[in-house]
């Protein structure tokens, strides 16, 4: 009895898994840096996906996360304003760029404007992927024709699934997403404001060290690499322009 | 405030509920009366939406209206447009998911309703239109009201299924639940909570006016 003891009070001593919110569009290439993390660092993660606005108001509302990966930058700068985080826990860890899947190639093809043509972007108001293609569409005076009837994903990952399904012709997903799913896509300009990704360090319990370490896994330039070809874009890209 | 979502929203509810109607009397009279050993197995397709979470009720839709399935190529070859991402779509999806809130009400009422008062209008040569209106739909009436008012409620609050076949169109698919879910999104918690009391109060309002009823007419009724 006393021997069952011990180890179960050996066993609630040990460090829970570090408790990682991500992002829907970095959830696949998180899942590959964390086998290398946990190689290097002996620390043991537990990851939950789901769109960046779900997961900023589970955290506002005390969620227990250690470490929260979002697609923007909006979401963790109003954890800064509400007094969630200090300035100096959020980092910018990725820059997203947008791509093209399917039956069109390019934005000048003249299919765009066949109203027959079905146009899968994310919600522009909610999805950071989504308010990028808005503004390559607007840069291509196509936002005017199409706005009507642009069939919207709640995030970036339901746009894609609106292809994979062939409910629409063509979809404008990350490039992230091209990667991670084998998928054949063609680029787009870089028309837009950069889809700056930033996470922010939560919760001062056991696990601040080791999210903050792995916040700077993140950015090392080895990972930084890493994310060129998993589909981002250098985050000397948006040093040069200044803060977003 | 977003009227254009509150409009297509009561559209969408007053449509299924229509259908619904249409559908589901005929249906709930023929199981009330039907006595086999597969009526179990029809039951239990029926009430099926209840238990199937709303996403994967939704996700397999969105693979059966794709184009190169048969119920999407059908459509497309009948109507010469694509079934996803439309309000037609939306209404298949809405009928499909409060199709048992519709049935359980109109079987409970038809299952009470006793054959004497059929066979004695039958007996006094009354026409079937006669029998129908004067016979069973007096004694339905409830039950119909109930079938109603649940169905257009549980549209109302349709949320899961219309996220994955909506595609989120303004004034196309764009129905209040969602625009609620976007305001939360894109954290508009200011516009979320006015959405929320709406959609609260018309439900609290709808369902109260169902229970008032259910109450005066004593009618049996389990929701689930």
């Amino acid at each position: 009895m006393l021997w069952f003891c011990s180890v179960a009070l050996a066993v609630a001593e040990e460090n829970p898994p570090l408790s990682i919110a991500v992002a829907a569009n970095f959830a696949v290439p998180l899942k590959t840096l964390l086998v290398e993390f946990a190689a290097q660092t002996n620390i043991k993660s537990r990851v939950t996906v789901s769109s960046s606005g779900a997961l900023y108001a589970q955290i506002e509302h005390g969620a227990p996360y250690d470490l929260f990966l979002s697609a923007d930058s909006k979401r963790p700068q109003a954890l800064i304003s509400s007094g969630k985080v200090s300035a100096a826990r959020v980092k910018t860890y990725a820059v997203g760029r947008l791509a093209l899947v399917g039956e069109v190639r390019q934005l000048s093809d003249p299919r765009w404007r066949d109203p027959a043509l079905r146009i899968a972007i994310a919600e522009p108001e909610v999805a950071p992927y989504g308010r990028a293609a808005k503004q390559l569409l607007q840069k291509q005076g196509l936002w005017q024709t199409l706005s009507k009837r642009l069939i919207r994903g709640s995030n970036i990952q339901q746009t894609l699934q609106f292809w994979q399904t062939g409910n629409v012709d063509v979809a404008m997903i990350a490039a992230s997403q091209c990667v991670s799913y084998a998928l054949t896509c063609y680029s787009l300009p870089a028309d837009y404001q950069p889809i700056v990704q930033q996470l922010a360090i939560l919760g001062g319990g056991q696990n601040a060290g080791a999210a903050a370490q792995l916040a700077e896994f993140l950015q090392s330039d080895a990972v930084q690499q890493q994310l060129l070809a998993l589909g981002y874009a250098p985050l000397a890209d948006i040093s040069a322009t200044g803060k977003h | 405030m977003d009227l254009a979502a509150i409009w297509l929203t009561l559209k969408l509810a007053g449509i299924s509920t229509l259908l619904l109607m249409l559908l589901a009397t005929p249906l709930s009279w023929a199981l009330s009366r039907w006595n086999s050993r597969f009526k179990a197995v029809v039951q239990a397709i029926v009430a099926l939406p209840l238990v199937l979470p709303p996403t994967v009720l939704g996700f397999y839709l969105l693979l059966a209206f794709a184009p190169d399935s048969p119920i999407g190529a059908a459509w497309l070859a009948v109507t010469g447009e694509r079934l996803a991402f439309t309000f037609e779509a939306l209404v298949l999806g809405s009928v499909i998911y409060s199709f048992p809130f519709a049935v359980q009400p109109l079987y409970a009422g038809f299952a009470q309703l006793h054959p004497d008062y059929l066979h004695t209008a039958r007996m006094l040569n009354l026409p079937w239109y006669v029998r129908l209106r004067c016979v069973v739909l007096p004694a339905l009436k409830p039950s119909l009201l109930i079938a109603a008012g649940l169905s257009f409620a549980h549209t109302i609050g349709e949320f899961g299924v219309v996220l994955m076949i909506g595609g989120n169109i303004p004034g196309e698919t764009r129905v209040v639940s969602i625009a609620l879910f976007d305001q939360v999104e894109s954290l508009n918690y200011a516009g979320a909570h006015k959405l929320a009391a709406i959609l609260l109060v018309f439900s609290l309002v709808l369902l109260m006016a169902l229970y008032w009823l259910q109450g005066k007419r004593r009618l049996k009724w389990n929701v689930m």
